[in-house]
């Protein structure tokens, strides 16, 4: 098994190049401590997320389950050369949770709700940073809620549908080089909060009493900000309806990518469950992002910045052990290409391709309560790039260590 | 035995929990490659002094392109650059006044425009202000480049209008000592020259009122003299195996104060246009009989009416393209005296090119063809010497074009373009980077070098009200 393991890993490794844009992979502690496995799992109700088609084999009549992970993220840059400028993130801890809710309605239904967040962006360089005038901070977040529907067809069979309804946030701050007889720059801050709506469709397959794969399709879910707030800070002379109109509007969108994942879980020992993802994610619907100011003036143009993201590939591997009836310890690994092409690679999003390792435990408290923990680790590789149409070029690198805690509680 | 394992699992989790919480950075090397930078100096006129918004600050002078270029260098070998600073809060420009301000002009068509104040002119007329000793920075507004061969450049007993009091204030000996000799006291290992342009541009800025071929205030150099003053310089510069980095002249098309006012930039009504046709009636009786262009307004962009003494008709005549009104002139043509229009643009706010009956001079012409010389000039002196060339002709002209540096884009627009300070010919605190980073860039290239280029947003430009 160990040999197996490892063999998998190396190969992973020398996949050649790719990151993971704003998505969150953070839905389960159970699923997470498995290098964010979960989709030919059958996990009970936080199967909501992972596949809804394995909902349906829920053993329990009630499962409700909780928690929360806590990212711990560092971002540094190093200008391209021959510079001695160095730059760090101060990030705001990153705080993703989830809320998983499920019912057996008859012997073969199953209803289910979810809260997610499996969207988001939490990134400060600073107000005097170097790149300042592309990005100071950005705070981005998703929460997804999804009301669904499984049906168990029979005992190899199951499929699950869910309805999503997100409610996106964000808030971003960009300098503006305009600066007063006092020495103050001035400063765009872009705020906005809207709905939007998708859905979740899943099958699950028990080939036979050790084998089970899964498929799931999560939709892409396009957040349409229409009249969110852009208020401009500029030196008084320019702060006014000719030149940069103080409180102005703006509507701008940005795609929650779908995502295509198969999995398979096998049951290699009765202590020993092994796991395999492969997420296919759909960024290459992030061409642009384009801020279409209600109030124009000469000196204020509507924005277009090009991103042309690709869809990319995530592979993940994991394991679960036995140890005791009421112990479970897990580890996973997996390797997240990066969606961002060369030269267009900004500082509100530095991705990279990126490397993580995960352990994790759940205990059970008592019969019906468990104690699920995780903790990932992620490891960007360094990238030297840019974004071309701003001529911003450096060496970023990222990596990023995440506790996490939850409670499972079934009957 | 499960606490066994529990212990190694949280002693696994640990150490990934050490193991590298932050991301190493490789952090860069600078390098001083063939080049000794350890007694820099730099040699030239307004540009490396750090005038700037019309006037000499010390807020300028410590945001010049060579105090720049200085603390790039110190990481490199360079101990120490030493300039002749004006006091704090002082400052003083070659009309007397001071650093030029950006207000409210409370028109809504121009909301905001430059405005001069008085200087400090004690500074340069009263030598207990002076500061006469030795400098790295032996920058002095209005050098041309065989002044700084000249002792009497800085001679105060010649009389006011007869030296330069900019270099007077803080030459080691005024009268005795030349900007070249006060350069080569500091023993230099590796120097700055760059002569950005008077040599040609102050017949351009004073309307072409100077001969082509001369040594006299608004003459344009001749190459004879150019050539004999740049290749002494060098001579003289790298005798001791200093080495050095030249720069080039940029085109006047790239510089505001020649550049921005457009030549039928003149905005009419359609009723300022009839009143305009009527007013200029009989001269274009005269013009007609003669065979010469009409003067037509309509509505909209007109070419302005400038004073032309060549021409036959009245001495006026409208604007051509191809020929620069100065922003000397803006004030003017928004007077009550309306230059332009109802008055003609006097010929010393403008730059002519030739024109039927081809009495007049080709100013335009003289100045294009002189920097075209002269850069060759500087080139071939650069190579014949050995030392590194910066091609700030070909930056300007890629700043002409609008060009992205780390986020912002940049231009040569007056006011507006990020690049020229108030005056429209001399480069704000950030242009000034910008400048400094190119001549690194030649350093660099020519010596082997890693210096490390300024981080351009770490200085300001334009500041508005």
């Amino acid at each position: 098994m160990k040999k197996l393991f490892i063999g998998a890993a190396l190969l992973i490794s020398s996949l050649s190049a790719y990151a993971e844009g704003y998505q969150v992979n953070l839905q389960g502690n159970r699923q997470t401590g498995m290098g964010h496995t979960g989709t030919g799992l059958l996990m009970g109700a936080s199967s909501l997320h992972f596949n809804p088609g394995a909902l349906g084999f829920m053993e329990s009549k009630y499962e409700f389950s909780l928690g929360a992970s806590f990212i711990f993220s560092n971002n540094t840059f190093q200008k391209q050369g021959p510079s001695l400028y160095e730059a760090k993130s101060d990030n705001p801890m990153g705080t993703p949770f989830y809320f998983y809710g499920a019912t057996k309605l008859t012997d073969k239904m199953v209803f289910g709700l979810s809260v997610t967040t499996p969207f988001g962006n939490s990134l400060s360089w600073g107000k005097e940073w170097d790149g300042r005038f592309l990005i100071q901070d950005i705070s981005l977040r998703a929460i997804f809620i999804q009301p669904t529907i499984a049906y168990k067809i029979n005992d190899k069979f199951g499929v699950g549908v869910g309805f999503v309804a997100v409610n996106g946030d964000v808030e971003l701050n960009k300098a503006l080089p305009l600066t007063d007889q006092g020495g103050v720059e001035g400063n765009v801050n872009i705020a906005g909060n809207t709905w939007a709506f998708g859905f979740n469709a899943g099958l699950t397959y028990k080939a036979n009493e050790t084998l089970t794969l899964g498929l799931n399709y999560r939709s892409e879910v396009m957040v349409k900000l229409e009249g969110g707030d852009a208020t401009f800070n500029t030196p008084k002379s320019l702060n006014t309806s000719s030149a940069f109109p103080k409180n102005n509007k703006f509507d701008a969108q940005l795609p929650m990518p779908y995502n295509i994942t198969f999995g398979a879980g096998f049951q290699a020992s009765e202590k020993l469950l092994l796991a395999l993802d492969l997420q296919y994610v759909g960024w290459s619907a992030y061409k642009t992002l384009d801020f279409d100011f209600e109030q124009n003036t000469p000196s204020l143009q509507d924005s277009e910045n090009v991103r042309n993201f690709e869809n990319t590939m995530i592979y993940r591997l994991g394991a679960e052990y036995e140890l005791k009836e009421n112990v479970q310890l897990r580890a996973g690994i997996y390797y997240d290409t990066t969606p961002i092409p060369e030269d267009l690679l900004t500082p509100e999003t530095p991705g990279t391709n990126k490397t993580g390792i995960s352990a994790g435990f759940t205990w059970g408290i008592t019969e019906k309560m468990d104690l699920d923990g995780s903790l990932l680790y992620i490891h960007g590789q360094k990238r030297e790039d840019g974004y071309a149409p701003s001529n911003f070029y450096g060496t970023y690198s990222t990596n990023a260590i995440i506790p996490g805690i939850g409670l499972t509680y079934s009957f | 035995m499960i606490r066994k394992y529990i212990s190694h699992f949280a002693l696994l989790l640990s150490a990934l929990l050490l193991w590298q919480c932050e991301p190493n950075i490789d952090s860069f090397q600078p390098s001083n490659g063939t080049a000794d930078f350890s007694s820099f100096v730099t040699i030239g006129d307004s540009y490396t002094a750090g005038y700037t918004d019309g006037a000499l600050s010390q807020y300028g002078q410590m945001n010049s392109f060579s105090a720049i270029m200085a603390k790039q260098l110190m990481s490199v070998g360079t101990t120490e650059f030493k300039q002749p600073l004006i006091p704090e809060g002082k400052s003083i420009g070659s009309a007397g006044n001071a650093s030029l301000i950006l207000y409210e002009t409370g028109i809504p068509s121009i909301p905001v425009a430059p405005l001069a104040q008085p200087g400090n002119i004690e500074l340069l007329t009263d030598p207990s202000t002076w500061i006469n000793g030795q400098y790295h920075n032996i920058g002095v507004p209005g050098a041309k480049s065989f002044h700084l061969l000249a002792p009497e450049y800085g001679n105060p007993a010649l009389g006011a209008g007869n030296f330069n009091p900019f270099y007077a204030r803080f030459a080691s000996q005024p009268g005795v000592s030349s900007m070249l000799t006060d350069a080569m006291a500091n023993t230099p290992t590796f120097f700055n020259l760059w002569l950005a342009g008077n040599d040609v541009l102050s017949y351009a800025l004073s309307g072409g009122q100077g001969n082509v071929g001369g040594t006299g205030t608004n003459d344009i150099t001749d190459e004879a003299t150019f050539t004999f003053a740049i290749n002494t310089l060098l001579t003289n510069l790298s005798a001791g195996g200093a080495k050095g980095v030249i720069g080039n002249i940029p085109d006047i098309e790239a510089i505001p104060y020649i550049s921005y006012i457009q030549y039928d930039a003149l905005e009419l009504t359609a009723d300022l246009a009839a009143q305009m046709n009527a007013a200029y009636a009989a001269y274009n009786a005269g013009a007609a009989a003669n065979g010469l262009p009409t003067m037509d307004f309509k509505e909209g962009r007109n070419a302005f009416v400038i004073a032309d003494p060549t021409y036959p008709i009245a001495q006026m005549r409208q604007a051509l393209p191809g020929e620069k009104i100065l922003i000397s002139a803006l004030a003017g043509i928004q007077s009550e005296d309306r230059w332009g229009s109802a008055t003609p643009i006097p010929n010393t706010h403008t730059l002519h090119i030739q024109t039927p009956p081809f009495n007049s001079v080709n100013q335009v012409e003289n100045i294009k063809s002189a920097i075209v010389s002269f850069n060759a000039i500087l080139k071939a002196q650069a190579d014949a010497h050995g030392v590194a060339f910066a091609d700030i002709n070909a930056l300007m002209e890629d700043l002409k074009d609008g060009y992205v540096i780390d986020g912002h884009t940049y231009t040569t627009a007056f006011i507006t373009g990020g690049i020229f300070s108030l005056d429209g010919i001399h480069s704000t605190a950030r242009g000034s980077a910008i400048i400094a980073n190119s001549f690194i860039e030649a350093i660099n290239n020519k010596y082997g070098a890693q210096v490390p280029k300024a981080n351009v947003n770490d200085y300001i430009t334009v500041e508005f009200p």
